[in-house]
């Protein structure tokens, strides 16, 4: 055994030293700045014990290379979470307000602007960064500002940076309060902001609510069979909620079962952050890409939300829109806020949550698609 | 994003009819007045 087997410190780099600081600032922003801590102090805490020198929990047999292996790797973890997430989304509001739909779909423009973006800028054109084919999918589903989708997406494709963009993909659904309100007012007018729209909508039938999640399940995995996983557990883990019988289940999905797979999963996003994965330009750029894909959407929903503008005779507040991007509910919240900032009567809430969780089975679709396109090309 | 609007169009064109079929939700529905009222 050498003589240093004991001793970290003489095996510590700089780039250890820095990932060692990069984990110490996620449970900063995590604890003091309230930054997404339910996921930033796991990851940080997992890059921390990622790179300690010798500390040997990324090696064959340690606790972090074995979570990976069986959480990461089998894409079991993000699945799970798609249970318990689909157990929290109540989606009556997208069932009564059909419409906002393609909201939902149109915000999922800024996966396929930026995965065009990282394709040009890597292997696809100027070479300026180690991007292949399908490192530039994975990077442009950040767009779909989903999690899980974001991680599934990029383990499926076996992508090197896919810590780095499940880092950015959780950053910047933190950051949608100070992403969107400026886009949102740039490319819309007051009048547009200021229109206010019913509160009340036709209700929706519990039978309605109950055959959804199936129906769901049908048509996507039918059209997008790639998708099947996602909007499989998606769906199930509503039906759970919906069904009106197993409100156990529906509780434990959504609390006991999210909270311990999202622990694990931190931990180990958290431990997959080597420094000679990490520091590199190409995670810098991924960053920078994370901003132009949450704003491309945020674009292409308010830009979609112009035309129903129009085309509904003024009926439908462009703004619900940016909804369309998954971050659920904080798009929704951003609306309500943006839209009561031009109008204190305007509540837009219901209608955005529509587009909202519409936008989560859209970036799912879009996951799908991906998956299912990639073989083509790459 | 042809794919997305495909599934997405589908997916609202059968809830809407499913939704029609099967009425609105008890919330919207009109409750009959108590006799005694």
């Amino acid at each position: 055994m050498p003589d240093n087997e004991f001793l970290g410190v003489l095996a510590l780099t700089w780039q250890a030293a820095v990932m060692l600081g990069l984990g110490g600032l996620l449970i900063y922003l995590g604890i003091a700045k309230q930054v997404e801590p339910v996921l930033l102090v796991p990851i940080g805490a997992g890059v921390i014990l990622a790179n300690i020198p010798l500390g040997g929990l990324t090696e064959p047999g340690g606790l972090l290379a074995v979570l990976r292996a069986a959480g990461i790797e089998t894409e079991l973890f993000p699945l799970l979470i798609f249970i318990g997430v689909g157990a929290m989304i109540d989606f009556g509001s997208l069932l009564e307000r059909p419409y906002t739909v393609f909201l939902g779909a149109a915000a999922q423009f800024g996966i396929f602007g930026t995965f065009f973006l990282a394709y040009f800028l890597g292997d696809g054109g100027l070479r300026l960064f180690d991007f292949s084919f399908k490192d530039a999918v994975s990077i442009g589903i950040i767009g779909s500002a989903d999690g899980p989708t974001s991680i599934y997406v990029a383990t499926v494709l076996g992508s090197k940076y896919a810590a780095s963009i499940v880092v950015a993909a959780y950053s910047y659904m933190a950051l949608v309060p100070i992403i969107q309100p400026p886009i949102m007012r740039a490319l819309t007018t007051d009048a547009e902001r200021r229109l206010t729209m019913p509160a009340r909508a036709r209700g929706v039938s519990r039978r309605t609510r109950v055959l959804f999640p199936v129906v769901t399940i049908v048509v996507v995995g039918l059209i997008a069979p790639k998708a099947t996983p996602l909007i499989g557990t998606l769906m199930f883990g509503n039906l759970l909620r919906e069904s009106g019988v197993l409100e156990r289940l529906s509780q434990a999905a959504q609390n006991e079962m999210t909270n311990i797979v999202t622990i694990l999963l931190g931990l180990t996003v958290g431990g997959m952050m080597s420094a000679a994965d990490f520091l590199r330009p190409e995670t810098i750029m991924i960053y920078v890409m994370g901003v132009v894909a949450f704003a491309a959407g945020t674009a292409a929903g308010l830009v979609f939300g112009k035309v129903m503008y129009v085309a509904s005779g003024k009926r439908i507040n462009p703004l619900i829109g940016a909804a369309g991007i998954s971050a659920f509910p904080m798009c929704a919240r951003v609306v309500q806020k943006v839209g009561l900032e031009a109008n204190p009567h305007n509540h837009l809430i219901m209608h955005a949550a529509g587009a909202n969780t519409a936008g989560q089975i859209a970036s799912v679709v879009a996951g799908g698609a991906a998956l299912a396109l990639v073989p083509f090309f790459a | 994003m042809g794919i997305v609007f495909l599934t997405l169009g589908l997916l609202v064109l059968v809830m809407s009819g499913l939704n029609r079929w099967f009425g609105p939700g008890p919330q919207t529905k009109q409750t009959k007045k108590p006799r005694n009222a």
